[in-house]
């Protein structure tokens, strides 16, 4: 369950520049930032270091947080933006031939997993065929369980846009995959 | 709406807990050594420069003396770089080497000296050593001093240094000069003959 906010008198501390605050916002927030930036990034990032670039820009501009209520927002628009950059490099990393950052599965065999991450390459191939921001309200209200309301909320968009884009979003997926063959067994409608 | 599918998605990119709690320590380690210096008193200030003035003095009192003519036994080679009195065991006469790479809009290639570094680049280090044993990555720059990493050489060869299941890359987000330094087996300071050095100036 992700924060809606962190406490006023932490988030006071931290834009302060107390440590010990920030500590505090670390831990609360850099595994919900990390989860952001796993999802949209969808394995082609790096997405620690990302989630660092996060932090990063967050240290530098958190006087700009009008209040704790916003700061779920401002920390995902920051999140959004460094994950686009990401994604540019990662794409320009391709011509370079840098490590990728798959990373050691011991929990599952190795025929399923490998099997699973061909389905979620398919997956992430799809969704990147979709428009951002239907992508966006997919990945956050499927993918990462959010409701309606927290998506409108964290994105900064009316509830009934989000409703309207995840409906649009699901078709548009589901015309895609059935069209590229995705996993038909997984394809229940 | 394939449910399923985006399930898969969602395991294979799942962050998880260890993953998680590594970048919380991290960010923690990173914010303290961003954060700025508390003001110093006007005194101390002006004693470091006095104090490494006295200490310059007295190093050079020690190292001027030496003749040079030393009267090696045979198992030491002379080390030319610290004056010219030492004698040092073979060993010690191979330091460890330290390469960087440089890391800007994806491109990613090997740092020459003098290359202009700008901000936002980031630098992966690969450390070559003759020996084995750990050699420590440290890191002096406008923040303080800290180590970053430790690699362990458990044959003579060269290794990337790691983070995690993948590389240290450092990101540059301030200007001004910054020395990595590779030294060996737990030293604190770099002694010439045992340790790499790399100056890198951020504009």
């Amino acid at each position: 369950m992700i924060p809606s906010a962190p406490d006023p008198e932490t988030f006071a501390a931290a834009v302060r520049g107390d440590d010990a605050a920030w500590a505090v916002l670390h831990r609360q927030w850099a595994p919900v930032v990390l989860s952001w930036c796993s999802y949209l990034g969808g394995g082609r990032i790096d997405a620690d270091e990302a989630a660092r670039d996060v932090f990063f820009r967050l240290w530098q501009k958190a006087e700009r947080v009008r209040s704790p209520a916003v700061f779920r927002s401002f920390l995902y628009s920051v999140t959004r933006r460094v994950v686009s950059e990401h994604r540019r490099r990662a794409w320009g990393r391709r011509w370079v031939g840098a490590p990728t950052h798959e990373r050691p599965d011991t929990r599952r065999g190795p025929a399923q997993l490998t099997e699973e991450r061909a389905i979620a390459a398919q997956v992430q191939d799809v969704l990147g065929s979709l428009r951002d921001r239907d992508r966006e309200v997919l990945l956050l209200c499927e993918v990462m369980g959010h409701t309606t309301q927290e998506a409108a909320d964290i994105i900064g968009i009316p509830p009934n846009t989000v409703k309207s884009r995840l409906l649009r979003a699901r078709k548009r997926f589901a015309e895609i995959a059935r069209r590229r063959d995705l996993a038909p067994e997984l394809l229940s409608a | 709406m394939p449910d399923d599918a985006l399930d898969i998605y969602a395991k294979i990119n799942a962050p998880s807990p260890e993953q998680a709690e590594a970048l919380i320590q991290d960010l923690d380690r990173q914010r303290r050594l961003r954060a700025k210096p508390p003001p110093q008193p006007w005194w101390t200030r002006a004693a470091v420069p006095v104090a490494a003035l006295a200490a310059a003095a007295a190093v050079l009192l020690v190292v001027l003396p030496g003749d040079g003519d030393g009267d090696g036994d045979g198992d030491g080679i002379r080390n030319r770089s610290i004056g010219g009195g030492a004698w040092v065991s073979p060993e010690q006469a191979a330091p460890p080497a330290l390469r960087l790479a440089i890391e800007r809009d994806g491109i990613v290639e090997p740092l020459k000296p003098g290359k202009a570094v700008q901000l936002g680049d980031r630098l992966f280090f690969r450390i070559e050593s003759q020996q084995v044993g750990t050699a420590d990555l440290w890191i002096d720059g406008p923040s303080g001093r800290e180590k970053l990493s430790s690699v362990s050489f458990s044959q003579p060869g060269t290794l990337d240094v790691p983070r995690g299941d993948g590389l240290l890359a450092w990101r540059f987000d301030a200007r001004g000069r910054y020395h990595f330094e590779v030294l060996a087996d737990g030293a604190e300071r770099c002694v010439p003959s045992s340790c790499a050095q790399r100056t890198v100036d951020v504009r």
